[in-house]
């Protein structure tokens, strides 16, 4: 990896092994962020963003019910990832591979010098010497607070991989959006398979709004809860939308940046039973649907919650907004923790002052 | 000076801060105390602004009523991981389960327990923890049954005889509890009711609407659960039956200058916000952040060097707008905005300690106008010293602190001091004694209330600089465009800087001088403008359209 070289060696685990154990354990995956941006012309390295999110990242994983079952384990985690620096460089498979090649892999690497060995640049010899300066160091090595020039050519880099590599499924194993070839699939439009992950966005969404670990992906539930909860959240349940009433529909988008249309994907959630409202749409695009799609596999909100979240909550003020009408006198619907799973529970209290449930 | 609120008959000394700052603001109290202070005190007058006053013709009531509701709370907090056991509230949650027990339906399965679930549910609701003990815990106002004061148990620590409480009636456990302590709830919330009270002074329809609607969000909705919360604390109530303690009530404190237009800009925020359409439970939560950055902002425009002499002209808004530049690029620039924006955040805590010494001065040197020819000047100064600034309120050794310093004092100068020399070695010396005090009560709460709303980050640590949190951003875009409405971006950040300070595009930037004074390139605001507009509309605040105009709100 790219910046082995500024990682102090620390409890004899190399951060590859540590990130790699933190996404089999905890389903952290660190850094989306940047590979995005940098798809975008926007690549920046972002020296705070971890310290800015730690505070924020411990609150999610508490409300993923993860700090009452693996509160050292956390801990362990934050104080790792503080050490690490985590987003001063890239940790991404693509940048490993534009830096470093693949010598492992023949063909790997001949595609490699296909696309990087050639002048990159006017003068033809800048990025080959920049790599060689990130690589080995030496007196032109910027202070650690500069950034390394050679940051600058990544988002070129990427790009040029991208476009330029002719095994295509080999370039996209090498971006870190693991379902990426779903979403191209989906596109297509095959009804079966839409209706298969919309299931998945639907629980995915559930977790989402829930902040917990839902299984239910039979009804999409809208929840309320109280943010700042210092106990495990119990998230009241405000609309309840079957997964029926929800299509995963194929959506013709236009920007004016393309001069062709691009095809993506929308979601729509029509009104619960008994509910007089239009039906709301949500445009699924490849970054909302790779969290969904990572929240209902498992994974706890990561970094890509950030880019996401705030898109999500707007979905919820919607569907509340919209959907939302006052439940029967005395009922309250939520989800409450029953042994390792949370299960959807009514309490009901009666005008006689009487609770059941 | 004119004060606003309910001034005690016995008492007119204050600390320094609360001359500036109202009695009054205290670091100590949790940022989400500040809102659950105000509801309670708003609750605790029946829903009215303007009320419990004595300085301003008297109101109608001068005491809100203080909810107990210690069935509730026992039921919710009291527990076997208990930070204060107490056998009466031991005997007194048993006693209350099993009432509550008759009260369930069916045969009761251990998995299935309604008791457990409600209680469950309750319990997520907890808003202020702290490793504190049950009696001190606050639970998250989703409807008004859950609103209660803050407790103490009396001698609740020293308990060492174990007294048998099975013999005891249920009001005879509630008996030590009670509720004038103020350790948290240290009367922010009541100066954000004496802002708000006395921001609609004259606007009777605005003092109507924002009651109003805070009396349907807490009454009105989650009504299920507040049912629920209702039922529980009457179970104890019957308990407890016709010995039950008087209600208790509280008296409010006050702020400075009624007349202040910063108090009717802050009303008219939350009558904006309040129009807004969202989940209740959402609503109260932004609610908590517009209550803590519009405390922020107060602190700042008092703090504002030309504060004490700008009020009265009507200008002062104006005149004493804070400079807030916020930090939007994360540090993508290279850091220049933050940067600036540290800076600020520096300065603004460098005005408040300065304010605080101007007053002080401003006061000694108008004592020392006064002094009568002949009189003792050190003997008359120290008068007023301990007086106006309730100086026997402070420990021994900064009092004894105090008269060597006035005596040094006295050597130097004579018995017939030169007035200027008089009053700026006296000023000095009572710096020195207040502070101590300034700095461990109040000089945080700026800090700690706009870090805890997404007003500054890092949430922990050094390096403090002015940003726009999620939450914050989206209260401050409904406390200014009414549901429907909406204004261009560059409008809104135009509004920001106008009534708030807060510097975020280039145009600002220039407004408020920082170009020049802190030699930038305005570049740097043109991208930090970008990257809120960016983030305003990820969180689906504003909207951009094809020929680059964005749109808040709307």
């Amino acid at each position: 990896m790219i910046w082995n070289a500024n990682i102090p060696p620390g409890d004899g685990m190399t951060y590859d092994e540590f990130l790699h154990r933190l996404y089999e354990r905890y389903g952290l995956t660190v850094g989306v962020r940047e590979a995005r941006e940098g798809l975008l012309e926007q690549q920046r390295v972002n020296g705070e963003y971890f310290e800015r999110n730690r505070a924020a990242l411990l609150d999610k994983m508490k409300h993923a019910g993860l700090a009452t079952e693996y509160s050292d384990a956390t801990a362990v985690v934050i104080r790792h990832l503080r050490r690490l620096n985590v987003g001063q460089g890239s940790v991404f498979e693509v940048d490993d591979f534009i830096i470093n090649g693949r010598p492992a892999d023949p063909a790997a690497q001949a595609e490699h010098e296909r696309l990087f060995a050639p002048a990159l640049d006017l003068g033809g010899r800048r990025f080959g010497q920049e790599r060689m300066a990130y690589l080995y160091g030496g007196a032109a090595a910027p202070k650690p607070e500069e950034e390394h020039p050679l940051m600058r050519w990544l988002p070129h880099c990427r790009r040029k991989l991208f476009f330029e590599w002719q095994d295509a499924a080999a370039a996209d194993r090498l971006f870190p959006f693991q379902h990426l070839p779903e979403y191209f699939r989906l596109v297509g439009g095959d009804p079966a398979l839409l209706a298969h992950y919309r299931r998945e966005i639907v629980l995915g969404l559930n977790r989402a709004f829930s902040g917990l670990y839902l299984t239910d992906a039979d009804a999409l539930y809208v929840t309320s809860q109280y943010a700042h909860a210092v106990e495990q959240p119990v998230p009241l349940v405000r609309v309840k939308i079957p997964a029926d009433g929800i299509a995963l529909q194929p959506a013709p988008a236009q920007t004016e940046a393309f001069d062709r249309d691009l095809t993506t994907l929308r979601l729509v959630i029509y009104p619960p039973p008994g509910v007089e409202a239009q039906p709301v749409t949500w445009p699924v695009d490849l970054l909302r649907f790779e969290y969904l799609l990572r929240r209902a596999r498992g994974s706890t909100p990561d970094i890509l919650a950030d880019e996401c979240e705030l898109s999500i909550r707007q979905l919820k003020d919607t569907l509340l907004a919209r959907f939302a009408v006052e439940q029967p006198p005395g009922r309250v619907d939520f989800f409450a923790a029953d042994r390792n799973r949370y299960t959807f529970r009514t309490l009901w209290v009666d005008p006689q002052g009487r609770i059941r449930i | 000076m004119e004060r606003y609120g309910y001034l005690e008959e016995q008492r007119e000394g204050y600390p320094v801060a609360a001359w500036i700052w109202g009695h009054r603001l205290r670091v100590g109290q949790h940022w989400m105390e500040y809102l659950l202070e105000f509801l309670n005190v708003l609750a605790g007058f029946d829903y009215e602004l303007g009320q419990g006053i004595n300085t301003d013709g008297a109101s109608v009531k001068t005491e809100y009523a203080r909810f107990t509701r210690l069935g509730l709370r026992r039921f919710v907090f009291y527990d076997d991981w208990e930070k204060t056991r107490h056998p009466f509230d031991d005997a007194a949650r048993k006693r209350l389960e099993a009432a509550l027990r008759q009260l369930c339906d069916g045969p009761i399965r251990p998995d299935e327990d309604p008791l457990m679930l409600a209680r469950s549910l309750l319990r997520a609701f907890s808003a202020v923890e702290e490793s504190r003990s049950w009696f001190a815990k606050s639970l998250f106002p989703a409807h008004h049954n859950l609103l209660f004061w803050e407790g103490l148990r009396k001698g609740a620590t020293k308990f060492r005889e174990q007294r048998s409480a099975d013999a005891l009636h249920p009001h005879q456990l509630d008996a030590d509890v009670s509720f004038d302590a103020r350790n948290f709830f240290a009367r922010g919330g009541e100066v954000y009711y004496l802002i708000l009270s006395a921001g609609t002074r004259n606007a009777p329809a605005l003092r109507q609407t924002i009651a109003d609607r805070l009396r349907d969000l807490l009454k009105a909705r989650n009504e299920a659960l507040g049912e629920l919360a209702a039922i529980i604390d009457q179970t104890w109530q019957q308990q407890v039956g016709d010995h039950s303690n008087p209600t208790p009530t509280g008296r409010l404190g006050w702020i400075p200058d009624p007349d202040y237009p910063l108090y009717a800009r802050i009303a008219e925020d939350v009558a904006t916000f309040l129009q807004a359409d969202l989940d209740p439970l959402e609503t109260l939560d932004l609610l908590a952040h517009l209550v803590g950055f519009h405390l922020t902002l107060y602190i700042y425009h008092r703090a504002h060097p030309q504060a004490l002499s700008a009020h009265g002209d009507g200008r002062c808004l104006e005149r004493c707008r804070p400079c807030l530049p916020i930090d939007a690029l994360e540090g993508a620039d290279g850091g220049v905005v933050r940067t600036i924006s540290m800076a600020a955040f520096r300065e603004q805590e460098a005005h408040i300690i300065c304010q605080a010494q101007a007053y002080i001065r401003a006061q000694v040197a108008a004592w020392v106008d006064a002094l009568t020819p002949g009189a003792d000047p050190y003997a008359a100064l120290d008068s007023e010293a301990r007086a106006h600034f309730d100086l026997p309120r402070l420990s021994k050794g900064r009092r004894d602190a105090f008269s060597d310093r006035v005596n040094a004092l006295i050597r130097r100068l004579g018995a017939h001091p030169d007035r200027t020399a008089l009053s700026e070695g006296y000023a000095d010396i009572l710096i020195g004694v207040l502070q101590q005090d300034f700095d461990k009560n109040f000089k945080g709460v700026h800090r700690k209330l706009a870090k805890a709303v997404g007003l500054a980050a890092p949430r922990k640590g050094p390096g403090a600089r002015f940003v726009l949190g999620d939450n914050l951003l989206k209260a401050l875009t409904l406390a200014n465009i009414p549901p429907g409405d909406g204004m261009t971006y560059d409008e809104f950040l135009q509004r920001l800087y106008e009534r708030y300070g807060l510097v975020v595009g280039v145009r600002e930037a220039r407004e408020a001088s920082l170009l020049e004074r802190q030699r930038v390139n305005g570049e740097y605001f043109e991208r930090n403008r970008a990257a809120l507009l960016e983030k305003m509309k990820h969180a689906g605040l504003a909207t951009e359209y094809s020929d680059a105009t964005a749109v808040v709100g709307g």
